[in-house]
């Protein structure tokens, strides 16, 4: 009897051990991340807020004043607008085009598919300075391939990223080339979340494949494309080194997204408050749009789709 | 039948011309940089080899810091890989197990940390650290990346800690597994293969990082990869040669790495949204 008594407290204070260091351990596992945020998250952000409120250490509202009536900032707005309406837009189209492409082609095992559908996300693979580089290259309005391919149909020498008609275009085509990899990945993950027999009965009503992809894939994975619609918006803001080394912002300021005015504030001009205070304006523009956008996608799945 | 035809073209067309849009940089890149110069600038240019020649790629390494450059690329990269998987693996097995209020502010501030733009943080956190010293020194880069690339790590591990069966965990309790066991000896185990995933996202994010690489660091010999490749179309303005072959030599380690460990980011992704 005794031997089982000593085993039972045992247990009892093992127990009691378990429940007391419980309540702390949370916040043990925490306390690494909450370091890392409060130092290189939090207390910059508040500098950098503090900071667009101060012009020759004096506290001022100047910065912002200056930001009305500023054209180049104006314009920047509608950039950075223009250039996200039209990435989400055309990664979003390329990304159901390559899964549908992928997809289809392993269901009907026409030879080489697997080889395909690995080597379509290479570009993922390419660091941005490297794609930029290239495109650059290729893009060279006088001795660029590009160019020289075309010079068999069209006459002149275009600009790609000279003429402020086209760099703009030039940019996204190229930062969608660089990126698009992801979406295929996220897309086609989606489809396979979508069950056989749903498309089984959708062909013997007689379903052709694109019918199958608007009235069966389509509504069945809306929640994670909604949520994937969202991280793009939000994710196109960041663009920041594909744009910056195509074009630098050019020509006359065509290309020039908030991330790029920020920059060439902060690191060419050395106007560091102002930088600061077009950094606060962006930064409540990608707030509200995030907020925007979860309030009226209603993704719906818990952890996930916060 | 005739619908499977139409089908069938269609994707045969998207195939041969993804293929091409997809490889022909990649093509263009090799084929500038392994020809003799004469070739490679020529104009109208080549559109096959026509003679190898490795002239170029020698040029650069011996009259280049490309070398120097990519190692110190590879050390702040596996740095921050480092650095996050140790911040983020605890914080998301806290996330995903403990349900307490204050985790869900912490993952809600983990998440908005991933909407803000790199062009945000990179004038405070200079400053910052240039008062305290950190400037022109890779340590600051490294920090500076973590912020960036912990979000997403974070994000991918706690879907992967929520999907550990909680009957493991209360079978180890019963067994007498003490709080710690419990995570180094069951749940880490059990992630692994999450943590290579995470990894290797972290590894490509920090590898193509530029913005703090060219802001923090002003010393040549400190450059990460990015800046130095960069830094190619200032100094030899019309060179393509060389600056195809610097990006060439920059891009051959993420090849490799996604060529490895290609299914392990498929994987990730694939999890890590479609479960929702």
């Amino acid at each position: 009897m005794r031997l089982n008594i000593s085993i039972l407290t045992n247990f009892i204070n093992k127990c009691r051990q378990f429940t007391k260091k419980e309540k702390y351990f949370p916040y043990l596992f925490d306390s690494l991340i909450m370091v890392v945020i409060l130092f290189l998250f939090i207390y910059p952000l508040f500098y950098c807020i503090a900071k667009s409120f101060f012009v020759n250490d004096k506290f001022v509202l100047n910065n912002y004043i200056k930001l009305v009536s500023d054209s180049i900032f104006l314009n920047s707005i509608v950039i950075t607008f223009l250039y996200v309406l039209f990435y989400t837009f055309g990664i979003m189209l390329i990304g159901f085009i390559t899964a549908f492409t992928v997809d289809k082609s392993e269901q009907l095992n026409l030879p080489g598919a697997k080889v395909f559908s690995a080597f379509i996300t290479l570009p993922y693979a390419i660091p941005d300075v490297a794609a930029s580089l290239v495109w650059l290259w290729m893009l060279n309005p006088r001795r660029g391939i590009i160019n020289y391919l075309l010079s068999y149909v069209v006459k002149s020498e275009i600009g790609w990223l000279t003429n402020s008609d086209l760099a703009l275009v030039s940019v996204l085509l190229v930062s969608i080339w660089r990126l698009f990899p992801m979406h295929t990945l996220i897309i086609l993950a989606a489809f396979r979340t979508v069950p056989i027999n749903l498309y089984e009965a959708a062909s013997l009503d007689g379903a052709s494949a694109f019918q199958q992809f608007f009235y069966v894939t389509l509504p069945h994975i809306s929640n994670i494309i909604k949520f994937l619609l969202l991280l793009t918006i939000v994710w196109s803001f960041k663009r920041f080194t594909i744009i910056w080394f195509l074009t630098r912002g050019g020509p006359m300021h065509a290309t020039e997204t908030l991330s790029i005015m920020i920059f060439k504030e902060a690191f060419k001009f050395f106007n560091r408050n102002y930088a600061s205070s077009i950094s606060v304006i962006l930064l409540v523009i990608v707030g509200t749009v995030s907020i925007f956008l979860l309030r009226h996608l209603r993704v719906q799945d818990g952890k996930e789709g916060v | 039948m005739q619908k499977f035809k139409t089908l069938n073209l269609y994707l045969y067309a998207m195939i041969f011309l993804m293929i091409i849009v997809i490889a022909f940089p990649l093509y263009w890149m090799v084929l500038t940089s392994f020809q003799p110069t004469t070739q490679a600038t020529s104009y109208p240019p080549f559109l096959f080899f026509k003679s190898f020649s490795l002239e170029k790629i020698k040029w650069v390494i011996t009259n280049t810091k490309i070398i120097k450059w990519i190692m110190n690329s590879l050390l702040v990269s596996l740095g921050v890989v480092f650095m996050n998987l140790l911040v983020s693996v605890p914080a998301a097995y806290s996330i995903a197990k403990f349900r307490i209020k204050f985790n869900n502010i912490l993952l809600l501030v983990v998440l908005v940390t991933q909407m803000i733009p790199q062009a945000i943080m990179v004038v405070p956190l200079f400053e910052i650290f240039k008062s305290i010293n950190l400037i022109n020194n890779l340590f600051s880069v490294i920090l500076a990346n973590i912020i960036l690339t912990l979000p997403l790590g974070t994000w991918i591990l706690i879907g992967f800690f929520e999907n550990i069966p909680s009957e493991i965990e209360e079978a180890a309790v019963i067994d007498g597994a003490s709080r710690t066991m419990l995570f180094f000896k069951i749940s880490l185990p059990l992630t692994y293969p999450a943590m290579i995933t995470v990894a290797i996202i972290t590894f490509f994010d920090a590898w193509n990082e530029y913005m703090y690489g060219y802001t923090f660091i002003y010393n040549q010999d400190k450059w990460v990869g990015t800046v130095g490749v960069a830094s190619f179309i200032g100094q030899f303005l019309t060179d393509w040669q060389a600056i195809m072959t610097s990006s060439l030599l920059f891009s051959f380690m993420p090849m490799i790495v996604y060529i490895f460990f290609r299914k392990y980011i498929v994987r990730g992704v694939s999890e890590g949204f479609a479960k929702g």
